[in-house]
């Protein structure tokens, strides 16, 4: 997810490499605060789904996918999560975490 | 009292008479989970998880000793039913190859975090108890049983003495005869189509390739990367 975190951070910075140097600097910044919001969020989520009877696995699963959900609603589709076919890429097969 | 025993001799008196082999194919229902309806994201994901549980069925090849399960359609794409994986209290994502005789299930999972497949082989401990309530599926006298998961969440299963192997969907096992129906939390297995041919016998294969883990290093690597995102 670092890695992931990161590719976000430096996509959107190459996106806007045409502009000045002073907007890429504000944009880096504005994705950096929205990846922590994400996380903030994670945590609420986290400590809510167990405050709610969710074993920490669940809990866990739940609020990470969520997490993910949240990186896509401020970036837009990630490289490489591709949702809508439904066949494997080459990469993945199935499969989360056997509870 | 009586039942149970007289369900047990049926099962040592079936598997003495040879091999059994074949094919269950399961549905999968995902229910209202009261604790999804208090979060807007997770009922979001439970709804969109109860459509996509449409869309697939599940396969367990059996023989005598040794049992496979997965996605009927697989490989599939893991994120786009990732809802359905998600609003599950099980794991019907997870590919299982379990060892009848030894109790030992080894599946094959992937981790999203780190974004790479492991095979998870452990042991289980239901903790079974038989019951004397019993109904048909398919024509098969079926029996309940209820469990635990080691989340201590509850298992009720119906298993059939008819077919005298202890699988069932993923690595759930353990009880005297073939699980048909099973269901965890708010997740439900419903057999619908029973097979029996050796033609799958060959599907029955452990995987190998990939690095082998526990639950206790599987529970490690969940609580590293909830750590990570704590502190981001």
């Amino acid at each position: 997810m670092k890695k992931m975190l990161f590719s976000a951070i430096a996509m959107v910075a190459f996106t806007v490499s045409a502009n000045a140097a002073n907007e890429i600097v504000e944009s880096v910044e504005e994705v950096t605060t929205s990846s922590t919001s994400c996380a903030t969020q994670y945590s609420n989520n986290y400590d809510y789904f167990i405050s709610i009877g969710m074993s920490a696995q669940n809990a866990y699963t739940l609020a990470y996918g969520l997490f993910w959900n949240c990186l896509e609603k401020t970036y837009g589709p990630l490289p490489g999560t591709g949702k809508d076919t439904k066949e494997a890429t080459p990469k993945q097969t199935e499969t989360i975490s056997p509870r | 009292m009586k039942n149970i025993i007289t369900i047990l001799l049926f099962f040592i008196s079936l598997v003495g008479l040879g091999q059994i082999s074949g094919k269950v194919e399961y549905e999968i229902e995902i229910g209202d989970d009261p604790r999804f309806l208090l979060h807007e994201g997770l009922t979001e994901i439970m709804r969109s998880g109860q459509t996509l549980s449409n869309d697939l069925t599940f396969n367990l090849y059996f023989k005598e000793n040794q049992s496979y399960f997965e996605i009927n359609n697989s490989p599939i794409n893991y994120l786009y039913y990732v809802n359905l994986f998600m609003a599950a209290s099980t794991d019907p994502e997870c590919s299982c190859y379990s060892d009848l005789k030894n109790q030992i299930f080894s599946c094959v999972i992937y981790n999203r975090f780190l974004d790479e497949e492991f095979i998870l082989e452990d042991k289980n401990d239901f903790q079974w108890e038989i019951t004397n309530e019993e109904k048909e599926i398919q024509n098969l006298k079926v029996f309940k049983a209820i469990g635990k998961t080691r989340n201590n969440e509850r298992i009720e299963a119906w298993f059939t003495p008819e077919i005298p192997v202890n699988a069932g969907p993923e690595n759930f096992m353990g009880l005297p005869g073939l699980i048909l129906e099973l269901q965890v939390l708010y997740t439900k297995y419903i057999c619908k189509k029973i097979e029996f041919t050796n033609s799958y016998d060959s599907k029955i294969v452990k995987a190998t390739g990939k690095e082998i883990i526990n639950y206790k290093s599987f529970d490690e690597q969940i609580q590293k990367q909830h750590n990570f995102l704590m502190n981001q």
